[in-house]
């Protein structure tokens, strides 16, 4: 091969891969799933909220469990950039009533949300708030505040109020719905960053389970039934059933590890979704996630396209009509 | 018609070229920071350890960091906020009611009840278990967390005194012919707990908490978690 060839060869190659590249992240996509997933992180958000409300003064005051002088020994001097990283309006905050009053507004953001006022800030503004609460006491997080800090974030990023909001009810044009607006560069960029970072997460669950032993040994799902004081139902009966219990086990390793590569093709794509419903659906009760469960429900949804949603939706609006 | 090919443009608002040539770059930087965040969790190396350091103040104020970004039950480590697939550990307090009667009550009972809410109290107990140990070493630590367990239930109780217990639940087995000798079929029986830090709290005429460790801890019998069978 001359070396003009050769030149020509990798100019080629680059523009195929920055073309792709481009195709892959920047070309207008529909913004409704982008609106229906803002609805449902949005609810998410407000029971985490409103979860959260009775035990407030136990987490966020200074006289509850987690005084001043702990975060400080256990957090701040972490790191001088701790200081910077892990500062909360809360930390700045001493009573509960003051607490409780700003809380009350991060709840009121999060109406915003589901319903669309001004929905972008209010995404940005959720954001914020959810880490609020997660910097002033970071080590009593639990599994739902990682992925609700990254879709909130990407929900900003997106235009998620361009469809089923207040915001486009007010913008709306006579006789037009409230599911379409014109596909956008940007809700692409929101709804790949879902995706990518949801399908990174799921991976790094499965090769964090594949440590575990009790994962290889198929007795996950028993150490989980087994724990007395937190279990919401007594599962005892199904100590009679090893199979059952091995099979859920295995089955929830081999979902999330092949959630990865299987969630892209169009082909596996459905059962894949079927699956996590199913998946997450059954781990609710067991595992008292809640917020989670149904959280990663909800993300699972950044997958399904737009066309499907409009498809659906519409022939529920006509059924409606 | 004829299928429009995989890159022709598309109908709609398009990026800018040289917004799209930034947004690109922010795009990569971001999802950098997420592989190293999310590769980090388990285990990791010298320079993760390193990449981590750097990115902190980025991964850390968005909730990516893997230190403190629990996921979902993986049983990596037994005392990280992960360990939810481990004995349970849970805080207790023992006190005497207005009737005289000896009442124990669990810390996360003081608090709302609901599944996620209970995770939470959960979470503090591992972290405050982390530090328990028979070197003594995180004693200082200890000391902060009964204070402030102190200050909270004995407030919440309306009494002045009691003792604080951090407890290690031993999960039962599947097959109870697998039971340890001298371990009961009831899962609640005293066999399975595991006392890892004892304390008298009492809060002074101030309402300051005050804190005396136990030193004799009663242990009970080996740990026998859920899948170490005979």
């Amino acid at each position: 091969m001359s070396s003009s060839n050769l030149a020509e060869s990798r100019t080629g190659y680059w523009q195929e891969f920055g073309e792709r590249w481009n195709e892959f992240w920047f070309a207008p996509a529909d913004p409704l799933p982008l609106g229906i997933i803002r609805v449902f992180v949005g609810l998410c958000w407000l029971l985490y909220l409103v979860i959260l409300t009775p035990d407030l003064a136990a987490w966020f005051s200074a006289g509850g469990l987690v005084p001043r002088d702990l975060f400080q020994r256990l957090v701040l001097d972490g790191g001088g950039v701790n200081e910077f990283a892990y500062w909360s309006i809360f930390s700045q905050l001493g009573s509960s009533g003051a607490v409780l009053g700003v809380h009350v507004v991060f709840m009121v953001v999060a109406v915003l949300l589901v319903i669309g006022c001004f929905s972008r800030t209010a995404a940005a503004v959720s954001l914020f708030a959810l880490l609020q609460y997660v910097h002033r006491a970071p080590f009593v997080t639990a599994q739902a505040e990682p992925v609700l800090a990254f879709m909130l974030l990407y929900l900003f990023i997106g235009p998620c109020g361009a469809t089923l909001s207040l915001d486009a009810w007010r913008r709306r044009k006579p006789g037009s719905s409230l599911l379409a607006a014109e596909p956008r560069w940007d809700a692409r960029v929101a709804l790949r960053l879902m995706q990518v970072h949801l399908a990174a997460f799921y991976l790094m669950m499965a090769i964090s389970k594949l440590h575990g032993d009790v994962w290889w040994r198929g007795e996950a799902i028993w150490a989980m039934m087994a724990m007395v004081h937190s279990r919401l139902f007594d599962w005892s009966a199904f100590r009679d059933h090893p199979y059952l219990i091995n099979f859920w086990t295995h089955a929830i390793v081999l979902f999330e590890l092949t959630f990865a590569a299987l969630i892209w093709p169009r082909m596996t794509r459905p059962l894949v979704l079927a699956v996590g419903i199913i998946i997450w659906l059954s781990l609710l009760p067991l595992s008292g996630a809640i917020v989670f469960c149904l959280l990663m429900i909800v993300a699972n949804a950044a997958f399904v396209p737009g066309e499907w949603w409009q498809r659906w939706l519409g022939r529920f609006s006509a059924a409606q009509a | 018609m004829t299928t429009p090919s995989p890159y022709s443009p598309r109908a709609g608002r398009t990026c800018p070229p040289g917004v799209q040539q930034v947004v690109s770059l922010v795009l990569v930087v971001h999802l950098f920071c997420v592989a190293v965040a999310l590769s980090s969790y388990t285990q990791r190396s010298a320079l993760q350890d390193r990449l981590l350091d750097l990115l902190a103040p980025y991964t850390r104020t968005l909730d990516l960091a893997p230190t403190v970004a629990p996921y979902h039950y993986t049983q990596y480590d037994a005392l990280t906020g992960d360990a939810d697939l481990d004995d349970e550990i849970y805080i207790e307090i023992d006190i005497e009611n207005a009737g005289g009667e000896r009442e124990v009550v669990r810390l996360d009972q003081l608090g709302f009840g609901f599944p996620d809410a209970h995770k939470r109290f959960s979470a503090y107990a591992r972290e405050m278990a982390f530090y328990a140990n028979e070197t003594g070493a995180g004693d200082t630590e200890l000391g902060e967390f009964a204070k402030s367990v102190a200050r909270y239930a004995l407030g919440k109780l309306g009494t002045d005194v009691g003792v604080l217990r951090l407890k290690r639940q031993i999960s039962q087995p599947r097959a109870l012919v697998n039971l340890r000798e001298g371990f009961p079929q009831d899962p609640l029986a005293p066999e399975y707990e595991r006392v890892l830090y004892e304390a008298d709290i009492l809060l002074a005429d101030d309402g300051e908490p005050q804190v005396i460790k136990r030193e004799g801890r009663g242990e009970v019998a080996p740990v026998l978690s859920a899948g170490e069978e005979k």
